[in-house]
C-alpha cells in the first residue's frame, strides 16, 4: 500500500471517531436539556391540574356520582386533550389514543407522581401519572403529552452533525492529501532519482533544497551519489586500463609469434640450405627469449606489490649493487658512468629500486653516443639518473611510462626492449610512495628522478 | 621471367621467414623496414607484381603508403596485426587486393600471393621443372618434348605440387586445393593420384612422402 493511503486511511479513521465522538456528545447535551425543559414544563401544566382537581370540597358516596365528580373535575382542568382518568383499570376519559396505565404503574408509588418518556406506535410520550384519592375510591389521573417536536427537533439535529461531520472529514481529507502529497514530492524525487543511479546514469543528483528531514536526506543523497559515481569511475578507468593494457599485450605478442611461427613452419615444410636453417633457428631463439623477457617483466609487473618490503636503507649500498649489474653494459657501449651520493638513507626494497635504477641506466645507455656519461646521484629526497642523450621529444614525455609505449618503435624492438621498462619503473616508484619525475630535452639528455615523499 | 615482390616489414625476423619462402617458391623478393624508404626506392626501382606491406611501419604507415603504390600500379596484400574491422576495410577501401591477419601461415600467404597474381594477370603461367613443362592457361605437360596425357584432377595436382615445389603439403591442404572442400572421399584419394602421376612422369618427378605430414616436390 502507498504510504499517502495508508496515512489518509489512519487519517480518516481518526477524524471520524473524532466526529462522531463529539456529535454524540452534543446531541447527548441538547436531548437532555430539551428532557429536561420538556419535564419541568409538564410538571407544572400537571401540579396545576393536579391541585385543581385534588381541591374537593364536597364528598360524595355513591360511586357514580363519584366518578361523575371526578369527570366533571378533569373536564374543567386545563390540557384536557392530555389527560385521561380511571379507575381500577376503566377508563372514564382517555384522549390519548392508548392506556397509558401499563407505562406508568412500575412508577406509581404512594400517590406521589412519576413521569416517563417512553415511545409508543413510534411517537415519543412523556407521560405523567398520580393517584387521586376521593372519598374510599381512589382514581388514576395521568398525562400524556406527545414529544413528536423534541424528536423532530433531534431528527434535525442528528442530520446537521452528519452533514456538517462528513463535509468536515472531506475538507480535512482532502487538505491532508494535499499537504502530504506536497510533502511527499520530494521522496518522489528521491526515488526516480534512486532508480536512474540503480540504471547506470551514475551522475543524476537530487535537486531538493528544503532545511527539513527530507531536505537532508537529500543531501546525504547526493553524497553517496558523489561517493558511487567517484568509485564507479575510478573502477572503470582502472578496467579500462587493465582492458587497453591486455590489447597492448596482445598486440604486442602478435609479432614475435608471427616469426616463431613463420620460422618453424619453414623449417618444418621445405626444404633450406643449411645457412638459411642456422639463420632461422636463431631468430627462433631471438624470439622466444625476447617472449621469455616480456613475460619475465610482466610478472615483475603483476606481483610487484605483494613482494615489497621497505626498508631504510644506506643509498651507498645500492649504489654498488647498482654499478656492478650494469658494469657490462656499460663497457660494451663505452659510456662512463659517475656515481655521486653522500651517507643518505632511503625507506626502500634494495632489489626492486636496484632492477628500476638499472633499467634506467639500461636507458640511458641505449639514448647516449659512445664516449659520454651517465650520472646516477642521490641527493636530499631524490635519486636521479641523468644522461647527455638524444633525449625524449616533448608530447612524448608523459607518454614513455605507458606499458608498450616506445618513442622509435623499430629502434627499441632492434635493441630488445619490451615497451614495459619504464611502466615497471613507475610502478616501482609509486610502491615506494615515490614521484617519477620526468625532465628531457631533445638532443641534450634526459634526467628521471625518483622524488621520496618524505625526506629522510 | 620470375614474379617480383616488394615485402615491407619492420620485423626482421617475420621478414627474413618471408623471403626464405618466397625465394624456395622461386619468387624474387626486396625487403624494406621502413616506409619513408619504400618511397625513395620505388622512385628509382618500382618493376614489382605484388607489395605485402605492413600497416604499422615507421615514418610512413603501410596505409599512406597505398598512393604510391598505386601510382606504379603495384597490388597490395596488407599484413597486419590489427584484428579490428574498421582496418580491414579501411585497407580494402583504399584498393589493397587482400589482406592477412597476423599471425598467419606461411602456406597461406602463398597461396594467396599465388591468386592475387593470377587475378592481376600476372602470374607467370609457364612451369618448369627439369625436363617437364606445364603451361597452366593451356593445361598441357609435356616432358622431353612430348606430350603427356593427364586427367584433370592430376594435372591439378601436379600445378600444385609444382607451385610449391620443396615445400610440405598436407594430405588434407591437398584435398582442400584440387578436390574442394566439400570432396567426400578419404585422404587415400591423394596417394592414388600422387601414383598415376609417378607412373606418368617416370622417377624424374621427385615427390617425396614425408611420414605423417604429406608429400613434397623436391628438386
Amino acid at each position: 500500500m502507498r504510504l499517502i493511503t495508508r496515512i489518509l486511511l489512519c487519517a480518516s479513521v481518526l477524524i471520524v471517531a473524532a466526529v462522531l465522538i463529539s456529535c454524540a456528545l452534543i446531541l447527548h447535551a441538547v436531548d437532555r436539556q430539551k428532557r429536561a425543559d420538556a419535564i419541568k414544563s409538564a410538571e407544572t401544566d400537571f401540579s396545576e391540574i393536579y391541585y385543581t382537581i385534588s381541591n374537593v370540597n364536597t364528598v360524595l358516596s355513591d360511586p357514580i356520582l363519584c366518578d361523575t365528580y371526578m369527570t366533571y373535575k378533569v373536564k374543567s382542568a386545563s390540557h384536557l386533550d392530555q389527560l385521561t382518568l380511571s379507575y381500577d383499570g376503566t377508563y372514564l376519559i382517555n384522549n390519548v389514543g392508548f392506556t397509558p396505565e401499563p407505562f406508568l404503574s412500575e412508577t406509581s408509588e404512594n400517590g406521589i407522581y412519576h413521569y416517563v418518556i417512553t415511545r409508543v406506535g413510534g411517537t415519543l410520550y412523556l407521560m405523567i401519572g398520580t393517584d387521586v384519592y376521593y372519598g374510599d375510591r381512589i382514581y388514576i389521573i395521568s398525562m400524556v403529552r406527545s414529544l413528536h417536536e423534541l424528536d423532530a427537533a433531534m431528527r434535525t439535529l442528528i442530520l446537521q452533525c452528519v452533514v456538517i461531520g462528513a463535509s468536515v472529514t472531506v475538507l480535512f481529507l482532502f487538505l491532508a492529501w494535499f499537504i502530504l502529497s506536497a510533502s511527499l514530492k520530494p521522496i518522489r524525487t528521491l526515488q526516480s532519482g534512486a532508480q536512474s543511479i540503480a540504471s547506470g546514469d551514475y551522475g543524476t543528483r537530487i535537486d531538493i533544497h528544503r532545511k527539513d528531514e527530507i531536505g537532508r536526506l537529500a543531501d546525504e543523497f547526493n553524497t553517496m551519489a558523489d561517493a558511487v559515481e567517484n568509485s564507479i569511475s575510478d573502477l572503470r578507468e582502472q578496467n579500462e586500463r587493465k582492458q587497453q593494457f591486455i590489447n597492448d599485450l596482445s598486440h604486442e605478442m602478435k609479432t614475435p609469434v608471427t616469426s616463431l611461427l613463420l620460422n618453424s613452419e619453414t623449417l618444418l615444410t621445405r626444404t633450406v640450405s643449411d645457412a638459411d636453417r642456422e639463420r632461422a633457428l636463431s631468430r627462433i631463439h631471438e624470439q622466444a627469449e625476447w617472449i621469455e623477457r616480456l613475460s619475465r617483466k610482466l610478472m615483475q609487473l603483476v606481483v610487484l606489490s605483494d613482494q615489497i618490503e621497505l626498508v631504510l636503507s644506506p643509498v651507498v649500498s645500492l649504489f654498488d649493487a647498482v654499478r656492478e649489474t650494469v658494469v657490462d653494459s656499460l663497457d660494451r657501449a663505452g659510456v662512463k658512468l659517475t656515481v655521486e651520493c653522500n651517507d643518505e638513507t632511503f625507506l626502500m626494497d634494495m632489489n626492486l629500486m636496484r632492477s628500476a635504477l638499472v633499467n634506467l641506466i639500461e636507458n640511458a645507455i641505449k639514448a647516449s653516443e659512445r664516449g659520454s656519461t651517465v650520472e646516477l646521484i642521490a641527493r636530499n629526497n631524490e635519486i636521479l639518473v641523468r644522461d647527455h642523450g638524444k633525449g625524449i621529444p616533448k608530447d612524448e614525455v608523459a607518454r614513455v611510462t605507458e606499458p608498450f609505449y616506445m618513442v622509435d618503435r623499430s629502434r627499441s624492438k632492434k635493441l630488445g626492449g619490451s615497451g614495459l621498462g619504464l611502466a615497471l619503473v613507475k610502478r616501482i616508484a609509486e610502491a615506494h610512495h615515490a614521484e617519477l619525475v620526468i625532465e628531457s630535452e631533445l638532443n641534450i639528455g634526459t634526467s628521471i628522478f625518483f622524488r621520496f615523499s618524505d625526506a629522510i | 621471367m620470375k614474379n617480383r615482390i616488394l615485402v615491407v616489414e619492420d620485423d626482421t625476423a617475420i621478414a627474413e621467414a618471408i623471403g626464405l619462402n618466397l625465394m624456395l617458391s622461386e619468387y624474387e623478393y626486396k625487403i624494406i623496414d621502413d616506409g619513408a624508404d619504400v618511397v625513395s626506392y620505388l622512385e628509382k626501382d618500382h618493376g614489382f607484381d605484388l607489395a605485402l606491406l605492413d600497416v604499422m611501419l615507421p615514418h610512413l604507415d603501410g596505409f599512406e603508403l597505398m598512393q604510391y603504390m598505386e601510382r606504379y600500379n603495384i597490388p597490395v596484400l596488407y599484413l597486419t596485426a590489427k584484428v579490428d574491422l574498421a582496418s580491414k576495410i579501411k585497407g580494402l577501401r583504399l584498393g589493397a587486393e587482400d589482406y592477412i591477419v597476423k599471425p598467419f601461415e606461411m602456406l597461406e600467404l602463398l597461396v594467396r600471393i599465388e591468386k592475387i597474381l593470377a587475378r592481376t594477370g600476372k602470374l607467370n603461367t609457364i612451369l618448369r621443372y627439369k625436363t617437364i613443362t606445364v603451361d597452366l592457361q593451356k593445361r598441357t605437360v609435356q616432358k622431353d618434348g612430348d606430350p603427356v596425357l593427364l586427367q584433370p584432377l592430376e594435372f591439378d595436382l601436379l600445378a600444385i605440387l609444382l607451385k610449391f615445389k620443396n615445400c610440405t603439403l598436407s594430405r588434407d591442404r591437398l584435398l582442400n586445393e584440387v578436390w574442394g572442400f566439400d570432396f567426400a572421399g578419404g585422404t587415400r584419394t591423394v596417394d592414388i593420384h600422387v601414383a598415376h602421376l609417378r607412373k606418368k612422369l617416370g622417377p624424374e618427378l621427385n615427390i617425396v612422402s614425408v611420414t605423417k605430414l604429406g608429400y613434397r616436390l623436391e628438386d
